[in-house]
């Protein structure tokens, strides 16, 4: 279709053309083939958008029971939410328990 | 139409006056053949090409999602034999709905037909995956019904694209192109739930399981009905009593068996249930967002919800729902941080609705209902 477009525009402008309704028809294809050639590309885009996965990072809250100990770490096979990970390392009394596994998400457009 | 002027005494001008009307004219029928004779066609055609780019997705997502389940397997499972046939064998399992020209106890039929499903479902994966643990096989349930969801509706819409091909209907093609990017949206979300199910991540729906093991955290906890946990709590000086599905392994138990039971047990004791669900928001709304209203929050074929409403109607107990809202793709896929964030603010509207609706002394019942993979308690 482009090729169709480029193709009239070049007559257009060729010069051999004395008739200015065939001018205007030509113009019109090239116009047309334009528009065409445009939708196309603009709805190739769009579903390329749509078919991308993002794999998401998933992280894991790690909070100690006696202290104000906290840390946010990535989430690791067979983590879940209440499980206990050892000892604090800080208070060295306190129980590390996961205390949520969240995503963030996709940052907003 | 425009007008052609002939310049009769120019030899290169008649030439292309001639030429330029002729050409006119032709334009002008093809023009009409195309929009008029050849548009459905040619638009059809189209279509064609969109769901068949479309199908193609579907195909990808399927298969992405069988490797998972197969990788998967191979590497929790320990599988002796190759698990590939079984898996296949999985993905086409269907189940056949009981009649419904005399609904006359239809809850219970459905009801035992899906635990028959969900044994026999639970029992096939851990013939495949002997080396999984209980919560492992409950995961993996979870991941191969997510490839079978993947597998089915690439099937259906496969299915439909080749009958309205084959037939020249453009109504069915119509109608699927219009429908295919919600389908390939709804995919995509079973792709990632797939993908949270396999590393055993919680999910956007495990909201209310979340905000049920804040409640029953460190407190003495036992089992009842199918996959239940429940554990006793003070609350603004009520008793109540919170419920969930047991966790980590992928499962939503079945809660309304669970209620009724505990209110057997404290027959006139209880003042109110009190249900927690996510709940798919409008478009437009935000995610995370807390309402409450009345009724059984809880989603599913409904058996759940008709034993729920049914003994809470012989006992005369009011149900309250509240709900964090969320769309389709955030329900089954690993839990946003504002979903896991309104979990707070659940609690917050508990106590409030506890301290309006109820006295001092009274028992509660608190459920957090849907899949608490990835949740203990
Ligand atoms: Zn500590």
């Amino acid at each position: 279709m482009a090729v169709v477009g480029l193709y009239f525009i070049g007559l257009v402008f060729g010069g051999d053309i004395a008739d200015p309704n065939i001018m205007i028809l030509y113009v019109t294809i090239a116009v047309v083939a334009f528009t065409f050639v445009l939708l196309t590309l603009t709805r190739m885009r769009r579903g390329i958008r749509i078919g991308a996965y993002t794999p998401v990072k998933v992280l894991s809250i790690v909070k100690c029971g006696q202290c104000s100990f906290k840390q946010i770490k990535n989430f690791a096979i067979g983590d879940f939410v209440f499980k206990t990970l050892g000892k604090c390392t800080q208070c060295t009394t306190g129980d590390l328990t996961i205390n949520g596994i969240y995503t963030e998400g996709p940052p907003k457009k | 139409m425009l007008p052609v002027s002939l310049h009769e005494n120019d030899l290169l001008g008649s030439l292309f006056g001639n030429l330029g009307t002729i050409s006119q004219l032709l334009f002008t029928v093809l023009f009409i053949a195309l929009f008029f004779g050849f548009g459905q066609k040619l638009q059809m055609r189209q279509f064609l090409w969109d769901i068949d780019k479309g199908l193609r997705r579907l195909d990808m997502f399927r298969n992405s999602a069988k490797d998972l389940t197969l990788k998967t397997v191979k590497e929790i499972g320990k599988p002796t034999i190759d698990p590939g046939p079984s898996i296949n064998v999985l993905m086409e399992q269907f189940l056949i709905s009981p009649v419904d020209m005399d609904p006359a106890g239809i809850v219970g039929k459905i009801d035992h037909l899906l635990d028959v499903r969900d044994e026999k479902f639970k029992e096939d994966v851990r013939r495949i995956a002997p080396g999984a643990d209980s919560s492992q096989v409950m995961n993996l349930e979870n991941l191969v019904e997510a490839s079978w969801a993947l597998n089915t509706i690439y099937r259906i819409i496969r299915h439909f694209y080749l009958m309205g091909k084959k037939t020249n209907s453009i109504f069915i093609i119509i109608q699927l192109q219009a429908l295919l990017p919600l389908i390939i949206q709804e995919a995509e979300a079973y792709l990632g739930a797939a993908k949270a199910f396999a590393e055993g991540q919680p999910i956007g729906d495990g909201i209310g399981p979340l905000v049920a093991s804040r409640l029953m955290k460190d407190k003495v906890q036992r089992k009842v009905e199918k996959d239940v946990v429940v554990a006793e709590t003070m609350m603004e000086d009520r008793r109540v009593i919170a419920l969930k599905a047991e966790g980590p392994g992928g499962n939503v138990g079945k809660p309304g068996d669970a209620i009724k039971t505990i209110i057997e047990e404290n027959v006139d004791k209880v003042s109110m249930v009190i249900m927690v669900d996510a709940a798919v928001k409008f478009e437009g709304e935000n995610s995370g967002e807390v309402s409450e209203g009345i009724g059984a929050a809880i989603g599913g074929v409904g058996t759940e919800r008709f034993k729920i409403e049914q003994e809470a109607t012989l006992h005369k107990i009011p149900v309250y729902a509240v709900i964090v809202k969320e769309s389709l793709q955030e329900a089954i896929t690993p839990m946003k941080k504002e979903i896991m964030e309104a979990g707070e603010k659940v609690i917050e509207r508990i106590k409030s609705l506890i301290l309006e609706r109820s006295k001092p002394g009274d028992t509660i019942i608190v459920a957090g209902i849907g899949n608490t993979i990835g949740i203990g308690q």
